[in-house]
């Protein structure tokens, strides 16, 4: 049955509303029942969330860019917190997730933009450049209302207040005895000239501020891959296979 | 230290799922694509977690 079908692909909406189609007879009013439940059971969300249809967007989006995926979905935690689950049994050594080189960042892709283009040209001291193109690259694509990458943008994380350069004053007090506040400080200050040192090699560098500058690369960072690329050792990011790649607890 | 200051754990206790997958990834020279395979059998609703590199 087709609904099954985008029901798999993971369309729920597209599924519904197929079935809804259909139903003049009420012989579907079951199965739209037992989507919308399963809707809520698999992806932790109600179908007409506007955060499930981000979902749709972007899985859609993954596949269409030659991403393959089986039996794994995107699970709705909270606010900016998601995960990725079995929606199937996947056997030992099986591959399950096939993200093709055309969506994932690396460190070129920031390169190749314009501002990315100036900075790397300018020579500016920067720590980590691989990390500093990768964050320029999500930036650039942030702030293009027409960019490509918006259905996978619209899912990534917006907030980076559970990293400890970003606690509040409470989360900060906790802190107080502890070397952490003496590091914390130590990098926040380093970002802070670094960010000054582009703003003054490149200064377009200011359309970004610096608070989404610290956000950006702190949560790239903690998505980030080590890759071996054609003998080549990279650091990528890869869009769905970056939500799992920390370990059982949200440690960021 | 960078990388520590990242990991503070917060959010310990607020998990939503039982069971975790564990996973193997690499880059696919042969496929120019990232791939992720399970290390073990992985069960319905189990969460997936992709955390071991393999050269």
């Amino acid at each position: 049955m087709k609904a099954d079908v985008l029901w798999e692909m993971g369309q729920i909406n597209e599924a519904i509303e197929l079935l809804e189609s259909n139903n003049k007879d009420g012989s579907f009013s079951e199965k739209v029942v037992k989507i919308k439940k399963m809707c809520k059971e698999e992806y932790g969300l109600p179908n007409e969330h506007a955060d499930i249809k981000k979902i749709e967007r972007f899985m859609k989006w993954m596949r269409e860019g030659g991403a393959k995926f089986k039996n794994v979905r995107m699970r709705y935690y909270g606010p900016d917190y998601r995960g990725v689950h079995a929606c199937g049994e996947i056997g030992a050594n099986e591959v399950f997730l096939n993200v093709p080189k055309n969506l994932i960042i690396t460190p070129q892709s920031g390169r190749l933009t314009e501002i990315g283009a100036k900075i790397l040209a300018s020579k500016v001291k920067v720590n980590w450049d691989y990390l500093v193109y990768i964050t320029i690259f999500l930036m650039v694509e942030m702030h293009n209302p027409e960019s490509a990458w918006k259905p996978y943008l619209d899912v990534y994380p917006r907030l980076a207040n559970n990293f400890p350069m970003f606690y509040n004053e409470y989360e900060k007090s906790l802190l107080k005895g502890t070397p952490m506040v003496e590091h914390m400080a130590s990098e926040i200050s380093q970002i802070k000239e670094e960010y000054e040192r582009m703003i003054a090699a490149v200064p377009e560098f200011k359309q970004f501020s610096l608070e989404e500058y610290m956000r950006n690369k702190v949560l790239v960072i903690s998505r980030i891959f080590y890759v071996k690329m054609h003998n080549v050792t990279e650091r990528i990011m890869v869009p769905l296979a970056g939500i799992p790649i920390h370990l059982t607890y949200r440690y960021v | 230290m960078l990388v520590f200051l990242f990991i503070l754990p917060i959010d310990m206790f607020n998990h939503h799922y039982e069971k975790v997958g564990q996973t193997y990834w690499q880059y696919s020279d042969k496929d120019d694509s990232f791939v992720v395979k399970a290390q073990r059998k992985i069960d319905l609703g189990d969460a997936v977690s992709a955390n071991v590199f393999i050269e």
